[in-house]
């Protein structure tokens, strides 16, 4: 039983932008987008990324797609180690990792026919035979729910529920081990989004596939994501099982941002108790040191802004939980 | 029970296409009483921002055309009213706040600028009296340090405080009636909070009657008074909020409320547990028919529900719905 | 998995562009005048019979004077309708080989500066304002006198100087094209900087470049006139511009000998802009919109 294989691995990813200007100091200014996360992505199973606009969460993705230059750190795919290969063995790697963008609209080549569409990684990175790339084009459509027909008609003749469908057949071309997903319901309508989250639920059942799933959204994070990390200023504040992670958060940023979200409930109306935010959203430009979450933390104290807390791990009813807090457990 | 301040009778509102005209709104029909917050919720394509600039007078010429119906204001009928009149009314009595602060504030104006324009077009005040009551409306809303902020552009503002500045601008000639189209939905869950708070302070501290628009139940269900559902074109449910939201009556909300994986009831779920869904995708208005819009994709339609002109069905007081199979009840 | 929707008409790109095209009626007219103009340019000297450079008739006679000579004769005799039809296939072909020209060098250019950035940006951006700020017509003369007038360095001269602004087009297409999502799904699939640049952007990127291309032809045309009219093109071809300009000394003698061949060369050029901006129309807003 290969239950506990790894498919994806990353240590300490980072990924700093240089702006090419400096400080009042004479410091370089340097975005710290993702500053050190690391995580295990385990064979059939989803991993959730979430964070607000700005976290790094769609860097991390990006990083993990081997689509930016200036990632840094380890990636472990079905333990080949990414960083080390050289361009031509990278992109014989690709068809090993695919991604589903957030954008139904612009994540479709607008001139290209559907059926070209899904069959184009086939082609670009030599996966099966070359003779059988038409049926098994069929053969995706109808996985997602949609008519071989579809094949020769334009993505603008489609809706953004069947535009999605038709990047996730793309992004199983190529069978990949891992299956990285940024936002893509986000743009969606809660009807069709509900759709498209049960057809992800089933393929992953079928097909044993495992997600990356990057999102906003926790309430979609929670219903198809088995573990959740917490994402904040670069940074992981809260890593662990999603359901245990929304029923008892342990980090105060992940209170925050759960007590935020406005619930279906017009009749315990909790909106405006909400933890309260102090003070101005900082800025991912040289954060000082300590604690990222320190300037707005209701709960900081003294060695929260001079100490970066780690991820260390807590054990909440049975099962273990990394929280990034000096007194996680304790407030 | 106060008498409405807004009265919305089987508005009808038609575009010209190439296809021929067609109708965008049909019998949209609601009432919005002094100092209450009306939710309308409905899914992108459903008429809710049409119904708002219908309201406001902006529906897009030439090819927009309010056929039909009436809106009353304080026993008006706005859409017999001149442009003049409107004029008069936009800004004055009724203002709007968009969804994307950043398209909706002019670039090159300081926000103080934009805001004292405001108050040039609807009052006749000294220049003087025009910077103080804009510094006054900027602390209202939250902003630090006002007198400075006045002074900034739109791009040095982040996506929060701009929403701020919309929300100013719109409360500056203190209107009876703001209409917020998604006013949050571009912003981060914690700023929404924030903001959908300061919006139900101000709307409390001036007894304004708001509309609020949204596609997120969750936002509706926190903040609103009384509820209309939209779909396709149509208003197909109404009432205080609490029978709409959990004692839905129309299928399509029952539908819409069920499919939304909120966190309450995702902790609870077993992974091998699936969303319930609505089956297919909002019909297309320019093919739909005279009958109920929903029937193609309810569970419970039938022949005679294809056919069926839809009117409000009374559920209990003054909760409605378009269905003429409630508690088989038949219409 | 059953199928979840029903399935729209399979729609051709080309027939729907055609559809929106033709329903523009400025676009249709401008295709129209553009159809008599190559059809007269094409089969009218056959149909007309008579010689454009020869001596025919009387010279000065005025239009419809004597009924061989409709739009009349120049200061030598030579008939200005035989003129016209002969000089059209001249002055179009020069017109929409240098537009070639400048279309081609303009894309390349453009193309790989929007798309690598950088250094290459830099680099490629200064080379064209170079060209750009180059008095055109001035440098095209000194072409002129440098090489001998003939079709190929009129072409080549032309296309010099034109091509800067389709490089700015195609530039800001590729700067906007290359952070689309699809672009990213195609590094993503291992696709080659090639690959993208030409199977890619460019497709997408057309529709633009094509409406200015129309627009450069127009453009072309009216440079070659002002060469010929300068006397700095072919001397062996009579070119409407030739025909204006071998006729300017006798303008008041015989002003329909100038007239005329400037009215072909307005009706042309309009013809042209408006089928530029009627494919400008036709093409984008689909691929545009939501």
């Amino acid at each position: 039983m290969d239950e506990t294989q790894i498919v994806f691995s990353a240590r300490d990813l980072t990924v700093h932008f240089n702006l090419g200007t400096h400080d009042s100091e004479g410091n370089p200014r340097v975005v710290h987008a993702v500053d050190g996360v690391s995580f295990d992505i385990a064979k059939g199973t989803t991993l959730g990324i979430i964070g607000e606009s700005g976290c790094g969460k769609s860097t991390t993705a990006l990083a993990a797609m081997q689509l930016l230059g200036n990632a840094r750190g380890k990636m472990q795919l079905s333990g080949v180690e990414l960083s080390e290969l050289s361009k031509g063995e990278l992109r014989s790697q690709r068809k090993n990792i695919q991604i589903i963008f957030q954008d139904p609209f612009s994540s479709l080549n607008p001139r290209q026919r559907v059926g070209s569409l899904i069959r184009t990684p086939m082609d670009l990175l030599d996966v099966g035979k070359p003779e059988e790339r038409d049926s098994r084009v069929d053969e995706l459509l109808e996985l997602v729910g949609l008519r071989p027909e579809s094949r020769n008609l334009f993505p603008h003749q489609f809706s953004g529920g069947q535009r999605q469908r038709i990047g996730i057949a793309r992004a199983l071309a190529t069978s990949p081990d891992l299956i990285v997903c940024d936002e893509p319901v986000s743009a969606l309508d809660v009807a069709i989004q509900a759709q498209i989250l049960n057809l992800m639920k089933d393929l992953q059942d079928e097909l044993r596939l495992t997600y990356l799933f990057i999102s906003h959204d926790m309430g979609v994070v929670s219903y198809l994501c088995h573990e959740v990390a917490v994402m904040y200023l670069g940074v992981f504040v809260e890593q662990g099982d999603s359901k245990e992670i929304l029923k008892e958060p342990l980090h105060p940023y992940t209170r925050v941002l759960l007590s935020a979200i406005p619930k279906i409930d017009p009749v315990n109306r909790s909106l405006f108790d909400a933890q309260k935010l102090i003070g101005d959203p900082p800025s991912p430009i040289n954060p000082a040191p300590g604690c990222r979450f320190a300037g707005r933390c209701p709960h900081a104290k003294d060695i929260c802004r001079t100490d970066l807390p780690a991820l260390r791990p807590v054990l909440v009813n049975g099962l273990q939980r990394h929280v990034a807090c000096h007194f996680a457990g304790e407030i | 029970m106060s008498d409405p301040i807004l009265q919305v009778d089987q508005l009808c509102v038609d575009f010209k296409t190439k296809s021929g005209p067609v109708r965008v709104l049909n019998d949209v029909s609601f009432s919005l009483s002094a100092g209450e917050t009306l939710g309308i919720v409905g899914e992108s394509g459903c008429g809710k921002s049409m119904t708002s600039l219908a309201v406001m007078g902006l529906v897009p010429k030439p090819n927009g055309k309010i056929v039909s119906g009436s809106i009353y204001y304080e026993g008006e009928d706005l859409v017999q009213a001149p442009e003049k009149r409107m004029r008069q009314i936009r800004g004055g009595d009724i203002s709007m706040i968009f969804q994307e602060p950043m398209t909706s504030l002019n670039p090159v104006f300081s926000v103080g600028k934009q805001i004292g324009e405001a108050v040039k077009l609807h009052e006749d005040v000294s220049r003087k009296e025009i910077n103080e009551r804009v510094i006054d409306v900027l602390t209202r809303v939250g902003i630090p340090d006002p007198v400075k902020r006045a002074n900034d552009f739109p791009h040095q503002m982040s996506g929060g405080m701009r929403q701020r500045v919309m929300i100013a601008m719109a409360l500056v000639c203190k209107p009876r009636i703001i209409i917020a189209d998604e006013p949050t939905t571009a912003l981060d869950v914690t700023v929404q909070a924030q903001i959908l708070e300061l919006m139900l302070k101000l709307q409390e501290e001036e007894n304004t009657a708001v509309i609020l628009i949204s596609h997120d139940m969750g936002v509706i269900s926190q903040v609103s008074d009384r509820v209309l559902v939209m779909y396709a074109g149509r208003t197909i449910e109404e009432g205080d909020c609490v029978s709409v939201v959990q004692e839905s009556a129309h299928p399509y909300t029952k539908g819409l409320i069920s499919c939304i994986p909120d966190i309450e009831h995702t902790k609870n779920m077993a992974f091998s547990d699936r969303l319930p869904v609505i089956e297919g995708i909002v019909p297309n208005l320019i093919t739909i028919g005279d009958g109920c819009a929903f029937a193609p994709r309810c569970t419970l339609a039938d022949d005679a529900c294809r056919n069926w002109k839809t009117g409000p069905v009374q559920v209990a007081g003054t909760h409605l719905a378009s269905c003429r199979k409630i508690d088989g009840s038949m219409a | 998995m059953k199928p979840v929707d029903t399935i729209p008409k399979p729609q051709s790109p080309l027939r729907e562009a055609v559809v929106v095209f033709f329903g523009n009626w400025a676009a249709a007219f401008g295709l129209l005048i553009l159809m008599i103009v190559i059809f007269g340019s094409i089969f009218g000297p056959a149909i007309y019979g008579v010689s454009p450079q020869e001596t025919v008739n009387a010279p000065f006679l005025g239009p419809m004077v004597d009924s061989s000579s409709p739009l009349g004769t120049d200061y030598i005799g030579r008939d200005v309708l035989a003129g016209i039809l002969n000089g059209g296939s001249a002055t179009i072909m020069i017109g929409a080989a240098a537009a070639l020209v400048a279309v081609v060098i303009g894309i390349t250019i453009g193309s790989l500066a929007g798309y690598y950035g950088g250094l290459t940006d830099t680099l490629l951006m200064r080379f064209t304002e170079f060209f750009q700020v180059l008095p055109a017509l001035l440098f095209v003369m000194v072409l002129m006198t440098l090489f001998t007038p003939s079709i190929q360095t009129t072409v080549i001269g032309i296309g010099l100087v034109m091509w800067p602004p389709t490089a700015r087009l195609a530039r800001a297409e590729f700067m906007r094209l290359k952070t689309m999502d699809y672009v990213r799904a195609e590094r993503a699939m291992g696709a080659r900087d090639r690959r993208i640049i030409w199977q890619v952007i460019l497709p997408n990127a057309m529709p633009p470049l094509i409406a200015a291309a129309a627009l450069v032809i127009g453009v072309s045309i009216l440079f070659e006139a002002g060469l010929s009219f300068l006397g700095l093109g072919d001397p062996n071809i009579r070119s409407w511009g030739e025909m204006i300009g071998s006729n300017r000394d006798y303008i008041f003698d015989s002003p329909w000998a100038v007239f005329f061949p400037g009215i072909a060369i307005f009706l042309t050029v309009l013809g042209v802009s408006l089928v530029g901006d009627g494919l400008n129309d036709a093409m984008n807003p689909r691929f545009r919109e939501r």
